[in-house]
């Protein structure tokens, strides 16, 4: 298991490709946007950091029902992996979202908007998920209880979803000068190459932190076997 | 059900003696409510928009943190290896120290209500609306907390880490339908007009019991 | 074995990078008071913790009664004793309150009588009614020595259960210890006081770096002697 594989390689090279590409439209071949400007190119990398933040988690989520049922460390480390790159692309999200509000809605955080709110939610419970394992000392200890956490934070998503129709009482949503369209039709193309490109790197990032996370594993196996 | 029943008279007899959780818990409430009423002095008299997050921001810190040594008191006693020995299902223990403290709990926050009417000058508003928000958000954030409490003994830090886990988790959930149904309550509503929240917190309440439920099994034997 | 109370099957357990168990095992038949001996950090306490059920072994097997834990966990805890370094008692509570909650936890029909007269043959019944936190370690240890043969377990074991034990704790120990396997309970218990446990014990074993290194019967101590020294001196 070598952590440069030529699948893991291969990955990388495409997500590079795709993230130059995307780079290439958002920045320089799609027009300027009529009502925002060029403040709107960062939109592109926003959303599909957003988009691959909650998918992150869903992995999180998964590996660890399974390492539940298997009690094979190898979904742990897939666990573990996908939350430590997921809190990244959700802190970019997060940084990326004001950039491009400040211009558009001339604030920079909308207490109203609840994909705000919910990939704030989402942040804090990854980042209560690293909290809690580098709290444990011991591998099995911590990812055993770092498995349930991740499904009671799962758990959260929808309900705190569902909470949308009694917070928008209090926020209601302000029909302000923001709107016409968000997404023109040229946009599309920027917007779908943005959103591969971050898959494509949210795998290759993923596949390397498994790999290194299975590599720490196999010597720490050998090392109980030298310690004989 | 002999062993949740003999689990619950358990942990009320040692917490009457021991005290660790109601006296953390007081001592919590009164801090924090004294702190907002000097914080809020120099902003006048009447702030009825005050009185929800007052309220329930004593209630979660202190009830949170009262939490902790529901679990953590069995490791550092060193007893948490003679229930785990003892041939009773984990879910009965789960349940038994559930009932515990949530008895205990329960308790102690109709103390900060007295406390909390005491210091502030806030018209008391429908009974039954806020009776009902109050036990539907107790029983949420209790039963969460009892399952985080069970998972933090295992932690180093546990009282700030049951923290760090439930917040998040409360947030949108819990923390947002007391809050804001509360408000509306102290504004003069009833409990028609906080349809939404009390079901929240029902749907809430469920889902986090069947979890706790479920899972209790893995956090005791990790 | 048939009609074995306990059977052991190459266990091993690591701890992190330390492998503390590499292969052991162990049989134990009815009204057996088996001893185990060893150097610190061979593993015993880890053994006494995996043959009980609390923990589980990375690899290799137990079955208690013929059965693994797995297939009937209660019905096997039921039949189990542990006395612990530790005596799992609550401090807060007196010393009935403690052995009837654990009476109520075996299922016990009449926790309470069964207490008293548990306290009674421990030597504690004067202080039925005292905070446990009262206690001196020589009176917990007796009290836990209590809580641990309360169900009438068929299989108990005993870490290091002289440690800090006075003279009557000591005595009523040995004395409940002998009365209960001459009913045909088997009792499994580690010590580091070779002249204690061989006087109890009908069978021996040392326990050393991680295996097990010997066994013997009663009537054969002056070899088991010899052979403890060496491991003990650091031998192999």
């Amino acid at each position: 298991m070598r952590l440069y594989d030529s699948s893991r390689l291969l990955f990388l090279l495409w997500s590079a490709v795709l993230v130059l590409n995307g780079i290439l439209l958002a920045f320089i071949i799609v027009p300027r946007h009529e009502t925002m400007g060029d403040v709107q190119r960062i939109f592109y990398f926003h959303v599909a950091s957003a988009w691959i933040a909650y998918v992150a988690f869903g992995v999180t989520f998964v590996a660890s029902i399974v390492y539940m049922r298997t009690k094979d460390f190898k979904w742990d480390n897939w666990a573990v992996s996908s939350a430590e790159i997921g809190v990244v692309f959700t802190t970019l999200a997060i940084l990326t979202g004001p950039m491009w509000a400040k211009a558009v809605w001339e604030v920079y955080w909308r207490w109203e908007d609840l994909k705000l709110l919910m990939t704030l939610v989402l942040w804090l419970v990854f980042i209560a998920y690293l909290a809690l394992r580098a709290n444990v000392p011991s591998r099995r200890t911590k990812a055993t209880l770092a498995a349930v956490f991740s499904v009671i934070g799962m758990s959260c998503i929808p309900l705190s979803f569902a909470a949308n129709r009694i917070w928008t009482q209090y926020h209601p949503t302000v029909i302000a000068s923001d709107q016409g369209e968000i997404v023109t039709e040229g946009m599309l193309p920027a917007l779908i190459v943005a959103v591969f490109a971050m898959t494509f790197l949210y795998l290759a990032l993923l596949l390397m932190r498994v790999g290194i996370a299975q590599l720490q594993d196999r010597v720490d196996e050998l090392k109980t076997r030298v310690g004989d | 059900m002999g062993a949740t029943a003999a689990i619950f008279a358990k942990e009320l007899r040692v917490e009457f003696r021991n005290r660790q959780t109601i006296v953390s818990y007081l001592l919590l409430a009164v801090l924090i409510l004294t702190s907002f009423r000097f914080a809020f002095s120099t902003i006048g008299e009447d702030h009825t928009e005050l009185a929800a997050p007052i309220l329930w921001i004593t209630i979660f810190f202190s009830g949170l943190l009262s939490l902790t040594p529901s679990y953590k008191r069995e490791v550092d006693e060193r007893t948490k290896e003679g229930l785990l020995l003892a041939p009773v299902e984990h879910q009965s223990i789960f349940l038994g120290k559930l009932a515990a403290s949530l008895v205990v709990v329960f308790g102690l926050e109709v103390v900060t209500l007295v406390l909390f009417f005491g210091f502030f000058p806030f018209a008391f508003p429908d009974g039954l609306a806020l009776g009902v928000i109050l036990v539907l958000g107790t029983l949420g954030f209790v039963i969460l907390g009892s399952i985080l409490s069970a998972i933090a003994a295992n932690l180093t830090q546990a009282g700030v880490m049951l923290m760090v886990l439930a917040i998040p988790v409360l947030l949108f959930t819990v923390v947002l339908s007391a809050v804001s149904a509360t408000s509306e309550i102290f504004s003069g509503g009833g409990l028609s007009d906080v349809d939404s929240e009390w079901k929240l917190l029902t749907v809430f309440t469920l889902v986090y019991f069947a979890i706790g439920y479920i899972l209790i099994d893995y956090i005791l034997e990790a | 074995m048939a009609g074995s109370v306990l059977e052991a099957r190459n266990l091993v357990k690591s701890f992190g990078k330390n492998r503390v168990l590499k292969g052991v095992d162990l049989t134990i038949l009815p009204g057996e008071r088996y001893f185990l001996f060893g150097p610190n950090g061979a593993g015993k306490t880890t053994l006494v913790k995996v043959l009980s059920g609390l923990w589980k072994a990375d690899s290799g097997e137990v079955l208690l009664f013929g059965e693994p834990m797995e297939r009937d966990a209660e019905g096997i805890r039921a039949r189990i004793g542990v006395l612990s370094h530790d005596p799992y008692l609550y401090g807060e509570l007196t010393a009935m309150e403690n052995l009837e909650f654990y009476g109520q936890l075996y299922g016990l029909s009449d926790p309470r009588t069964r207490a008293k007269e548990m306290l009674k043959d421990v030597g504690l019944y004067a202080r039925a009614h005292d905070r446990v936190d009262t206690f001196s370690r020589g009176m917990k240890q007796r009290l836990g020595l209590g809580r641990a043969l309360l169900h009438d377990p068929d299989l108990v074991f005993l870490d290091e259960p002289y440690t800090g034990l006075d003279m009557r704790a000591s005595t009523t120990l040995e004395r409940m210890v002998r009365e209960k396997s001459e009913e045909g309970k088997a009792f499994f218990a580690i010590t580091h006081d070779l002249g204690q446990g061989l006087e109890m014990a009908t069978r021996a074993g040392i326990l050393s770096g991680g295996k097990m290194d010997t066994e013997s019967e009663a009537g054969d101590w002056d070899c088991f002697s010899k052979r403890y020294l060496d491991v003990m001196g650091g031998g192999r």
